[in-house]
């Protein structure tokens, strides 16, 4: 049997249904979104960049120190030592862990 | 055939596509808009949060466990929008208690009908604002008690004596509406 609350939370679903109605699927809305998460830094991300960046700059400036006490028996691995010279190694080495750090960001949401 | 919601969800989490994430935003965006637009009574306003919304569930949709439903946890996100504008934005929070009171002054002559949306925000208007948030999840969202509970932090009780107090004060107010036109 109906009850007179049930008769009007029937009627008041009704109202909200006419009401909500009249807000029409906005297109513009969507894009707007859209558009804003191509351009939404997000802080965190930038706070962990940051200190990643910071801290891949930190070990690299030790490669040099570390590179230079070295000794290699490979006779290619001396010849490319002596080709390139250990500021290019570092820098070699720097820019790969830089961009490793940076393809593993790419894929994540922090 | 399109995508469910959950799978949509899945896809957005793993690779981060953004048109996933539009189909999500095009598909809920009457949802949220009209949310906030009952809640907040004010439709700039609700837009701005609800895009705000959808951002913050753009960023956080790795934590969607798929357990609820999508809805219900973006509604969660947009609610909790809604709770720190009005904590944190003093002018919002002042645009809405003008608005209120813009609504409480204005007379119409016209008698209350289930379609008139104006009377509708005019009645929510009265409500507190965890009455208002309440009835608008239930009766406007679709959403459970259990999942308004979840929604807005609430006791499940606590969530029932709101509604029931929100429904009662809504009655009357348009019970008295209906007396005076006739």
């Amino acid at each position: 049997m109906m009850t007179p609350e049930d008769g009007f939370d029937a009627r008041l679903s009704t109202a909200f249904e006419k009401a909500d109605a009249l807000i029409e699927q906005d297109e513009r809305f969507t894009q707007r979104v859209e558009n804003k998460l191509g351009n939404a830094l997000n802080p965190r991300l930038m706070v962990v960049g940051g200190a990643g960046a910071s801290g891949s700059a930190l070990a690299a400036s030790q490669l040099e120190r570390l590179a230079e006490g070295v000794q290699f028996n490979n006779a290619i691995l001396i010849q490319i030592f002596d080709t390139l010279g250990t500021q290019s190694i570092v820098a070699i080495v720097f820019a790969l862990m830089a961009g490793s750090f940076a393809a593993v960001l790419q894929g994540r949401r922090i | 055939m399109a995508a469910h919601d959950l799978e949509l969800a899945a896809l957005v989490a793993a690779t981060g596509d953004k048109h996933a994430f539009g189909q999500l935003v095009e598909r809920h965006q009457t949802l949220v808009r009209a949310m906030l637009t009952r809640i907040t009574g004010n439709h700039a306003l609700a837009d701005d949060l609800a895009q705000d919304a959808f951002i913050k569930a753009f960023r956080k949709i790795g934590t969607f466990s798929g357990k609820g439903s999508f809805k219900s946890w973006l509604c969660r996100i947009a609610y909790t929008e809604f709770l720190q504008a009005v904590r944190k934005r003093k002018a919002a929070l002042g645009a809405m208690e003008r608005y209120k009171a813009h609504q409480e002054i204005e007379h119409s002559e016209a008698k209350w009908d289930s379609g008139d949306a104006m009377d509708l925000d005019r009645a929510l208007a009265q409500l507190s604002e965890v009455e208002r948030s309440l009835i608008v999840l239930c009766f406007s969202s679709g959403m459970s008690h259990a999942e308004a509970s979840e929604i807005t932090g609430l006791p499940l009780g606590t969530v029932k004596s709101h509604i029931n107090r929100g429904k009662a004060k809504m009655k009357a107010l348009l019970e008295e509406k209906e007396a005076v036109t006739v």
